[in-house]
């Protein structure tokens, strides 16, 4: 089935912006509607686009505008469910802002290797440097501090592995990594590998609530002040969005006792300004906020001990090699610099929709971690008693409500979380969880949708 | 139109299994079953099906498909069910089939519990072997028309109320019409290796294993006198029947080859005897399970022909006869994986089953299944218990 369509069924993202510009791949598993321009783009990967509310009205909306034409199934076997989605996964990725997919069009076929001397070359590296200042611009910081990686994994791999072991090269003592029990796997196991080389890892301890103790690890950083290779806290944690006193400690280690800290970023982007980026080692993500998949940055102050982990030609500072991704680093900046210009607005737009979707949680008898904590708006952890959070993943999905319970997955099977396991639940209560994260297309119709699905999928849920 | 999970193992079978029912119309769900917290990769070794390399050929059928497909995690209850048990009975010198066990403990039960407790109405496998079900509703569980792929003998330990739940699309078809359809449909797993080895062993080496896990316990082998004719290093690693690898040194008496007569787990002794000694023409067991309804009931009796096609349950059909309390009839049995059916006399009460083999039998051990035929269809199961 194919109508005209156009126009700016989410107005609140993309109003003036005329729906061929539209043409990101990336989007489609998030919305149950398609778009393709008429005419000029043949191959599959261009028609495969949308940026349109998943909702009947914004249907309605798109048929009555006339840029492109729309498509509700054809050949893709993921297609087969003709169902409207919404999304509620975007912690674990967010579609493509429009800057930043337009950004990574105009450079997708860009003649040259960055670090080639000739003309080609030359505008290609100038690309890369423009976004690395776009980015430096955006964050208050030198360019020169800042180094493309390929992602979160990466930055965080780097920023404890390499540090951890230019500090001991210097300071032979430095033998110990501090790190909190609730930290992405990025971090947590790239420390956990530095025993093998005759590290030990400590762990920052946790208050009753579930969060870092700032002054109990505080004074644990001092105790081991003169043994510490490296001490790595996230800002945001990325299952319950619980806000970490990371700031306060990397101001601790950087300033009183010059021990090198990591702070994982990725979830804290757009969030102002959580951190400081001159105390600590830094990692972002570019698809957490709107960017491509496989682009990442790692932020390091100039007088960081750090070494290179992978090896080769050197091309980031010679600390990160591989030819530097042109198309995702500058499709990356532009996703920062839309964050950063939309932050405040956005920020209070996901507050609103947070306590709404905290309202539909509790009123199924949903128990939201970290309640009185501070949180980000974008994510809501929240346990659900007598159920399993793998079936109510399973049953919101047949829904078109996407979900997940928030933990790593080992071949695609849901452990219970380490977050809610550190942070004192039951494995039982663990496996209960289920993480709701919101983004940039997150709209009321899906908390509708939501609403109108949870009570029967919990009912369900919990029979069993 | 029904709601359908595939258990998909990552292998041709259920796969091709899978897509018959999408091709049927049914609303189908694909889910890999996680048996291993720390499942192995084909680097570590792994033969089996459980390797994080089969969980992603289950989900790229799936994907082939366009159903959705999850990994549910059922290793907690597998390492109790099935791997324990295994090891238990083992160690208790007996000779466990954990496959078997698995299809009753896991995929015929936590799996389809869970299914239909999400409202999924049955649980499609790509096992050989048909269900069908006659006018009045009654259900059957039937031999596969490939002899040499048949697997009702695992799947005789499944109650009829559990075969409700089956759908087998497989049954009327033979292994290599599977592959041509696998590769026909474009499944890349159309030529994948069967796995043969028990999934959560390591390179297939059963007595490695099981000195891994159970210690060596070295102790005498004797012959039924007593007299100590040579050492083994745990009992667990030899199985009733067994000839070789006994270094016995010397020969019998009468110069012909020892076996395997009897585990004596209490008295950590393998006891050895001439074939002749092997002999059995009666076993027993307790808690016999009733796949096709009640035993003597239509046994001889004309059946309809069978619809290997993958018939779906009939929830609303009235179902079996009640069981009679006792009773005896003929039958053949089947009492290994792919032995023969040996023809025999069955009888039976609530709580136990005694067969007495029309013909000797050979090397049996307690812990196996006797499967109860009557021509092509499976009666019920028995573990055995005692032999004679």
């Amino acid at each position: 089935m194919t109508s005209p369509v156009g126009g700016d069924a989410r107005e609140r993202h993309i109003t003036g912006i005329p729906i061929s510009n539209f043409t990101a791949y990336g989007l489609r598993n998030s919305y149950g509607l398609r778009l393709h321009r008429t005419g000029d783009r043949p191959q599959r990967s261009r028609r495969v686009l949308v940026a349109v509310a998943p909702s009947r009205a914004a249907r309605t909306a798109c048929g009555h505008r006339g840029v492109g034409s729309i498509e509700d199934v054809d050949d893709s076997p993921s297609d087969r469910m003709d169902l409207v989605r919404h999304y509620f996964d975007h912690a674990a990725t967010t579609p493509m802002r429009d800057a930043a997919l337009t950004a990574w069009e105009t450079n997708a076929r860009r003649l040259g290797n960055p670090s080639a001397i000739h003309g080609a070359g030359r505008e290609a590296r100038s690309v890369v440097e423009e976004a690395r200042e776009t980015v430096a611009d955006a964050w208050s910081i030198p360019p020169s501090t800042i180094i493309w990686t390929s992602g979160g994994t990466e930055s965080d791999n780097l920023g404890i592995i390499g540090v951890a072991r230019a500090r001991r090269r210097k300071n032979p003592a430095a033998t110990q990594v501090m790190v909190s029990p609730i930290e992405h796997h990025g971090v947590l196991d790239a420390a956990a590998s530095l025993t093998s080389e005759g590290f030990t890892v400590i762990q920052m301890p946790l208050t009753e609530a579930g969060i870092v103790n700032y002054p109990a690890t505080a004074d644990l950083m001092r105790v081991h002040a003169d043994t510490l290779a490296v001490v790595a806290l996230m800002a945001v944690n990325n299952e319950t969005g619980i806000i970490q006193p990371a700031d306060r400690l990397a101001e601790v280690a950087h300033t009183e006792l010059g021990v090198p800290f990591h702070c994982d970023a990725v979830q804290a982007h757009g969030l102002g300004p959580a951190l400081s980026l001159q105390t600590c080692t830094a990692a972002f993500s570019a698809h957490k906020i709107g960017g491509p998949l496989g682009a990442g940055a790692l932020v390091i102050p100039p007088d960081t001990p750090i070494e290179a982990i992978s090896f080769g030609a050197g091309q980031e500072s010679r600390l990160r090699s591989g030819t530097v991704p042109v198309p995702l680093v500058a499709s990356f900046a532009e996703a920062v610099r839309e964050t950063t210009v939309t932050e405040s607005v956005e920020n209070q737009r996901i507050d609103g929709l947070a306590a709404r979707l905290e309202s539909i949680l509790t009123s199924v008898g949903a128990q939201i971690i970290g309640q009185n904590l501070a949180r980000v708006g974008a994510i809501r952890y929240a346990l659900f008693p007598g159920c399993s959070g793998q079936d109510l993943v399973v049953l919101l999905d047949a829904r078109g409500i996407h979900v997940s319970t928030g933990s790593a997955c080992t071949a695609g099977v849901p452990q219970p979380s380490h977050v809610l396991l550190a942070m004192g639940h039951s494995q039982d209560e663990a496996n209960s969880g289920l993480r709701f994260s919101m983004g940039w297309t997150t709209t009321h119709d899906d908390l509708d949708a939501l609403q109108a699905a949870l009570p029967e999928v919990v009912a369900i849920a919990r029979r069993r | 139109m029904a709601r359908l999970i595939a258990a998909l193992s990552g292998g041709v079978d259920s796969a091709v299994a899978a897509a018959r029912a999408v091709d049927q119309g049914h609303d189908v769900t694909g889910v890999h079953l996680a048996l291993s917290r720390t499942p192995q990769t084909h680097r570590t070794g792994s033969r089996g099906c459980c390797s994080l390399e089969d969980a992603n050929d289950a989900r790229r059928v799936a994907d082939k498909l366009g159903i959705p497909f999850y990994v549910w995690d059922f290793s907690e209850q597998f390492h109790h069910e099935v791997v324990q048990q295994f090891l238990d009975e083992y160690r208790r010198g007996r000779t466990p089939n954990p496959c078997l066990r698995c299809n009753e403990k896991i995929k015929f039960a936590a799996l389809c519990d869970r299914a239909v407790a999400l409202g999924f109405d049955a649980v499609v496998t790509g096992h050989y072997a048909s269900v069908t079900y006659d006018e009045a509703g009654r259900i059957e569980l039937r031999r596969s028309v490939d002899a040499a792929k048949d697997q009702s003998y695992v799947l005789g330990v499944l109650t009829s109320e559990q075969l409700r739940r089956c759908v087998f699309p497989l049954g009327g078809m033979v292994k290599s019409e599977v592959r041509q359809e696998a590769a026909r449909r474009g499944l890349r797993v159309a030529d994948k290796p069967d796995s043969y080895d028990i999934c959560f062993i390591p390179e297939g080496d059963t007595a490695d294993y099981l000195h891994d896990k159970l210690g060596r316990r070295p102790g005498d082998i004797v012959d039924e006198d007593g007299t100590v004719l040579g050492r083994h290093d745990g009992v667990f690693t030899h199985t009733i029947g067994q000839r070789k690898g006994l270094h016995l040194g010397r020969p019998a008496p009468d110069g012909r080859p020892r076996y395997v007569l009897r585990l004596d787990a209490a008295n950590n002794q393998v006891i050895v005897a001439s074939h002749e000694r092997l002999k059995i023409t009666g076993l027993k067991g307790r808690d016999p399970i009733w796949c096709s309804g009640s035993p003597d009931v239509r046994i001889g009796q004309a059946r309809p022909t069978a619809q290997a096609d993958g018939q779906l349950p009939c929830a609303d059909q009235p179902g079996e006869d009640p069981i009679a309390a006792q009773g005896r009839f003929a039958a053949t049995v089947q009492l290994r994986a792919h032995g023969d059916a040996l023809p025999a006399h069955v009888d039976y009460d609530a709580n136990e089953v005694v067969i007495t083999l029309d013909q000797p039998a050979y090397g049996i051990a307690p812990g196996q299944a006797a499967v109860i035929y009557d021509d092509a269809v499976v009666v019920g199961s028995v573990t055995i218990d005692q032999t004679w």
